[in-house]
């Protein structure tokens, strides 16, 4: 029987296998190990995004040449972000600054895998009063732990199509922080005449995610949103809460000005639609703003607040980083956090117009700089305007359990009070961690 | 009537032809397209305002990935079939105490969910200094191939006895049957474990993100993956990625088409 393979002798087919194993070798000679070991000061960094080409970058950058301390950025991505960031503490050699999920700060703060950046806050008589309080305030444990650093926030607002407004004839929303002409139902009533179902054009799109949730119930009146402030209890299922639900679920299913649920689900399908002139008022988080600048070229699109009700604010997430307690260069970590949230740091991130530097003097130098939108120096107001998100231990199980639940009221099919009603005990079971 | 019913049966393949395609047309049509006219309602399969440069920005970012990916899957498909064929060869043809026994112990590790044994795993290799190396994207794959040795046993099985005994009394060692006999009558099996082999390893993404930490090792799907933002996606460059990345895949399915057929077709006839 003669094939090709059989002219192969076993001694080179053997010598095939070693090649083969050197070869192995050789690919796996490629790593680099842990930067941080040796020489100067130095430190590694992690986050869920790409910080090429980012100010983070440029402001890692000059830390570096400011502190002699040399950074190594590993990269990552948002999928499974946060897996890797499990895996990492729990294998004991975290990165020495890491980003972390506002949801987890409770939880890896209550199982101690966080490093209580207080005593650094004392021994440098940090001045915190140049801090957005509410923002700074965040990662403050029960016990007077500070385990986790704020770099920036990310507050909502409505970013509208200007164009889409002046063709129908409509007020534009106001240009500060104010209620007058803008309640809910003002926003409904312009939502009504900025729908064209001819073109497929939505007056306003609103239930999206849980900044929704807790800027809506805590303007309707509600005095903790989505969770208790002790973080027990599901709070969105009370009759206030559901109320404010179910008014954003209306726009969809009673007033028909708002996308149907079922053709939302694709990812970023509204930030396309707004570009594409499809919405003209979208309830939306900062981080938006870079997509629009690059995407948006036909028509002109600005920000305004939340519409007033009992309350006129705005949740905000948060842009966390900690230091692991297994860091092993906790000092330098320590060194860039507090750089990255100093007035020097916070101008150069503000100019990714992403999000707004805790750092109030920083902040208040947000101006649009001939870029839309024209107001976005109300992403710095909104400090003055935000809910407090309460933490919990297990936030990400909680969602996991009521999330999905709300699909059957923003599919029209049920009310939210009494979906939320019916998940409710899941909820709080979930709570407890 | 014959030709009714032969005209219908096209008609039924050339839709579901069409229906598997679509996705494919579409990922094209949309890395071709500006940024802001990727998603329409209803979905747009030719671009109206080509814009190749969304390739230009892709390939300015990807060719450390691509080599990196295409360096893993060549070490996971030759040490898989390597080391899967003799492994398969072993439970199917060699008769040695506990063999059967060993068999199954090697089905039942394929049960425990890899996320189970995630961290011990991540600390071992830790120990061992793999962390931020690509040996953990290829050497416990390579060694412990459960579905590829099934595959292979499967073949060895359906294999006559008769053309190993000519082989042994024509003096030829077991590697020698093994080598020279056996193994080429499994061609279509070897097919089809490359193909699935080379998909895992083309599309890994957990792996690399769990176990690299500098970029110059990281795989094609974490750079995919990087246009992916916590607020929104630029889906005209990931869908030119994307494009780009498929491209090894259907040349390697088309490459060993033939035999990856037969190869599913044809293991399991006897066990």
């Amino acid at each position: 029987m003669q094939t090709q393979l059989s002219n192969l002798s076993r001694r080179r087919f053997l010598a095939g296998l070693t090649g083969l194993t050197a070869a192995g070798v050789m690919a796996g000679c490629g790593g680099n190990g842990n930067a941080g070991g040796s020489g100067g000061k130095s430190l590694t960094f992690l986050n869920w995004e790409q910080v090429k080409g980012n100010p983070l970058e440029q402001a890692i950058s000059a830390f570096e040449k400011e502190s002699g301390t040399k950074v190594t950025i590993q990269p990552a991505v948002t999928q499974e972000y946060d897996t890797k960031m499990r895996t990492l503490i729990a294998g004991g050699s975290p990165p020495d600054v890491m980003r972390i999920n506002d949801d987890f700060v409770r939880g890896f703060s209550q199982q101690g895998a966080l490093l209580d950046l207080k005593p650094y806050i004392d021994k440098d008589k940090l001045d915190t009063s140049q801090f957005a309080k509410e923002t700074f305030d965040f990662p403050l444990q029960p016990d007077g732990s500070h385990t986790a650093w704020v770099l920036g926030y990310e507050p909502r607002l409505i970013f509208y199509n200007v164009d889409l407004f002046k063709q129908a004839g409509v007020p534009l929303p106001p240009t500060t922080w104010s209620a007058d002409g803008w309640t809910w139902s003002d926003f409904e009533d312009k939502a009504k005449k900025l729908t064209d179902p001819a073109k497929k054009q939505y007056g306003a799109l609103v239930y999206l995610d849980t900044g929704y949730e807790q800027t809506f119930t805590v303007n309707h009146g509600s005095q903790t949103g989505i969770f208790s402030k002790d973080g027990t209890q599901f709070t969105l299922s009370d009759s206030k809460e559901s109320e404010a639900l179910q008014w954003a679920t209306d726009l969809t299913c009673k007033d028909k000005v708002q996308p149907p649920w079922s053709a939302l689900q694709q990812d970023s399908i509204q930030n396309q639609m707004f570009a594409q002139g499809k919405i003209a008022m979208m309830f939306a988080t900062f981080g938006t703003v870079p997509y629009m600048r690059q995407t948006v070229k036909d028509f002109t699109w600005d920000v305004a607040p939340p519409p007033g009700d009992v309350e006129q604010k705005t949740e905000s997430s948060v842009i966390v980083f900690c230091v692991p307690k297994k860091a092993k260069n906790p000092d330098a970590a320590w060194d860039l956090l507090k750089y990255l949230a100093s007035e020097d740091g916070g101008k150069i991130l503000l100019q990714g117009g992403a999000f707004t530097p805790i750092n109030l003097k920083a902040a208040a130098e947000l101006a649009p700089n001939g870029k839309a939108p024209a107001h976005i120096g109300l992403f710095a107001e909104a400090a003055k305007h935000l809910t407090a998100t309460n933490q919990t231990k297990n936030t990400i199980g909680a969602r996991e359990l009521y999330r999905p639940a709300l699909d059957t009221a923003y599919n029209c099919e049920k009310p939210v009070a009494d979906v939320l009603q019916g998940v409710k005990s899941q909820v709080e079971n979930a709570l407890k961690g | 009537m014959r030709i009714v019913g032969k005209t219908s049966q096209y008609v039924v393949m050339t839709l579901f032809a069409v229906a598997f395609l679509a996705p494919l047309v579409w990922m094209i049509s949309a890395s071709l397209r500006p940024e802001a006219k990727v998603l329409s309602s209803p979905p747009k399969f030719l671009p109206t305002d080509t814009q190749w440069s969304n390739y230009g920005e892709v390939f300015d970012l990807i060719p450390v990935f691509l080599w990196n990916s295409v360096k893993l899957a060549a070490f996971n498909v030759v040490g898989i079939l390597i080391v899967a064929s003799m492994a398969g060869y072993a439970f199917a043809r060699l008769r040695f105490a506990g063999r059967d026994i060993a068999f199954m112990v090697l089905l039942a590790t394929s049960i425990i969910p890899g996320i189970a044994y995630l961290i011990p795993q991540y600390i071992v290799f830790q120990h061992i200094g793999w962390v931020d190396t690509q040996y953990p994207l290829w050497v416990p794959k390579v060694l412990t191939p459960v579905f590829a040795t099934f595959l292979m046993r499967q073949s060895f099985l359906t294999i006559p006895n008769e053309l190993e005994d000519a082989g042994k009394i024509d003096g030829a060692s077991t590697f020698g049957i093994y080598w020279r006999i056996m193994l080429p009558q499994t061609k279509p099996a070897l097919a089809a474990i490359g193909v699935f082999t080379f998909l895992e390893s083309w599309n890994d993404l957990f792996g690399p993100l769990i176990y690299i930490t500098s970029e110059n090792l990281q795989t094609l799907p974490v750079a995919l993956a990087q246009f992916q933002g916590e607020y929104f996606t630029k889906i005209s460059l990931l869908m030119a990625g994307a494009t780009i990345s498929v491209v090894p895949v259907i040349a390697v399915f088309l490459f060993a088409q033939r035999y990856f057929i037969q190869g599913i077709t044809m293991t399991g006839m006897k066990g």
